[in-house]
């Protein structure tokens, strides 16, 4: 009985072990079929990709030194990349939400609406049509799930290799719409808390307006409805927030403007600057908007524009 | 000194078995008694804290709620899963010593008139108000809730709480801190395929009620993962209210 017991065991290691080989095999080829760059291929190597990451990406490690793995190339196309499966989520989104304003009863009557309503409710619309205009041709009859994939891995990917766009929307952009299951939503939550300091740190060093707008939220933030695990990130570094914050505001639209003013009024109440260190960072940001950008058009924070294929197309 | 007898490889011994029972029942009442409470997600939960309520599920281990007196018939008292992402349900039946009652006519209104077509309630999902304070506190991976008649936290660690609700459930459930003004308030919504948006500045007892039950509602509609996904329909619930001045909803009581 013992003998036979074994035998089992023996035969079944073996299966075991052919199994792995042929997987390895595939995987290979799998990892192939990301240089082609199709969308197709980039989906499949996603996939692959996604899952490999999560096993091997080391806690804590720095962005550098994968990046300096990656070639000008490799990372140009992963950057593409991440925009286009991005464009065909918004698409998705876009389709969604016309549907939800054909569908919604409430809009039948609009007799008692402010103007203001109506105006945002045309200008949302016409938005969305707009966006299935542009994103219409590449993006029809492609799988949303396939494309929330792809997007996890190319922006993560492009990120990690240095990406300043990547970085930016890796922390900016919303979840993607993943499915349950190893490349869960979750999963995701935790490549954020694990990333995101370090993209944002980077971000702020280039003074990137959208990721200085967010950082500066995280720290003004009031307690949320109920504890999750996002409230494990930590703020980032104070001062690179506040003068990347500063010079976020002067460049962005005026509503934006007035709004960021005020939680660069509310950031200083928290004291974590001494008034030396504000007026060094007003004064660096002063002086940058007027070099650099005084003739360049405001920005809209709140669209994130360098996470698409074209700026126009962010909602 | 006693013997060692080597158990047998077949069966276990009647000792083991025993032993075995104990374990699992001392297992149980001790969950039971500290009234661990589920976590779905990312910290979403069954609530049978501190009110003596005893978690009840069936056979499958799933929660049902919580039960206060003899467990029903076809319902067993489970001890809560030990991992977040078990469980389902919706946040349980009100623990005895607080009241739970309907939203204000004039809140349902708004719930109907400004929450974004995607999370709204429709007739399969319901809100409800419960007259007490929440503070909640992570241990071992698990949000555990408290739930007391005055808003002073139960420690350090605890931190408030305004609302609760099961991703993908039909029931949805505020605080009493849901319906505070509040000052210095600042919250960022995030969410794919919209552009951000933000609430800064004094919200009215009213707003504050708006956006946290739009922010449940969120999660009711299956958003597990993502707070700032659901502080974006709070927020647009608020925006969208502020737009017209509420008058959709003027003639209702509060």
């Amino acid at each position: 009985m013992r003998k036979a017991s074994a035998w089992l065991i023996l035969i079944a290691l073996g299966i075991v072990f052919a199994w792995q080989l042929w997987g390895g095999d595939l995987g290979s080829r799998t990892r192939h079929a990301e240089g082609e760059g199709s969308r197709q291929g980039g989906v499949a190597a996603g996939k692959e990709l996604l899952s490999d990451d999560t096993v091997r990406v080391v806690p804590g490690e720095a962005a550098e030194p994968q990046g300096a793995r990656v070639n000008a190339s490799d990372a140009n196309a992963l950057a593409g990349s991440f925009k286009q499966s991005n464009d065909c989520l918004l698409y998705h989104s876009a389709r969604r939400e016309l549907e939800y304003f054909l569908g919604d009863e409430r809009l039948d009557d609009l007799s008692g609406r402010s103007l203001e309503t109506l105006e945002g409710i045309d200008a949302t619309s016409r938005k969305y049509i707009s966006i299935l205009w542009q994103t219409e041709a590449s993006c029809a009859g492609s799988d949303q799930t396939a494309m929330a994939l792809a997007y996890a891995d190319a922006v993560l990917k492009a990120a990690l290799s240095g990406n300043p766009d990547a970085q930016s929307c890796f922390v900016i952009g919303a979840p993607p719409p993943l499915p349950k299951g190893a490349a869960s939503g979750e999963s995701w939550q935790d490549r954020y808390l694990r990333y995101a300091p370090v993209f944002t740190e980077h971000a702020l060093q280039r003074v990137d307006p959208y990721v200085a707008a967010r950082a500066l939220y995280q720290h003004i933030a009031s307690p949320s409805l109920h504890p999750s695990k996002m409230d494990e990130l930590k703020p980032a570094d104070p001062y690179l927030t506040y003068r990347a914050a500063r010079l976020a505001s002067l460049r962005a639209l005026p509503a934006q403007r007035a709004r960021l003013e005020g939680s660069l009024a509310a950031f200083k109440e928290l004291n974590l600057l001494g008034p030396k260190l504000i007026e060094q960072a007003d004064a660096w940001a002063s002086a940058a908007y007027t070099r650099d950008y005084a003739e360049q058009p405001p920005l809209d924070l709140d669209s994130h524009a360098p996470c698409y294929s074209s700026p126009g197309l962010a909602p | 000194m006693p013997t060692i007898r080597p158990i047998a490889s077949g069966t276990p011994s009647r000792r083991v078995v025993a032993a075995l029972l104990i374990a699992s029942a001392i297992v149980t009442t001790h969950a039971l008694a500290l009234e661990r409470v589920v976590v779905i997600g990312d910290g979403r939960w069954r609530d049978c804290s501190a009110s003596g309520g005893i978690p009840y599920g069936d056979a499958a281990g799933n929660y049902g709620g919580c039960q206060y007196g003899s467990i029903g018939g076809g319902q067993s008292p489970i001890a809560p899963p030990s991992q977040p992402g078990e469980g389902g349900g919706g946040p349980g039946s009100a623990p005895p010593e607080f009241i739970e009652r309907d939203i204000s006519p004039k809140l349902k209104c708004a719930l109907d008139k400004y929450l974004h077509p995607a999370v709204r309630l429709g007739t399969t999902r319901t809100m409800r108000r419960l007259d007490a304070w929440a503070f909640v506190l992570e241990i071992d991976g698990s949000w555990v809730y408290n739930l007391r008649p005055f808003n002073t936290a139960p420690g350090p660690r605890w931190k408030p709480a305004g609302g609760s609700a099961v991703p993908g459930t039909s029931y949805g459930r505020l605080y009493n801190r849901a319906f505070q003004e509040s000052t210095g308030f600042s919250r960022f919504g995030l969410r794919s395929g919209a552009p951000d948006n933000s609430l800064s500045g004094s919200l009215t007892a009213f707003e504050t009620s708006l956006y946290a039950a739009g922010h449940e509602a969120s999660h009711l509609h299956g958003n597990a993962d993502s707070e700032a996904e659901a502080d974006w329909y709070g927020i647009n619930a608020v925006l969208n209210y502020r737009s017209d001045n509420g008058a959709q909803c003027a003639q209702q009581p509060n």
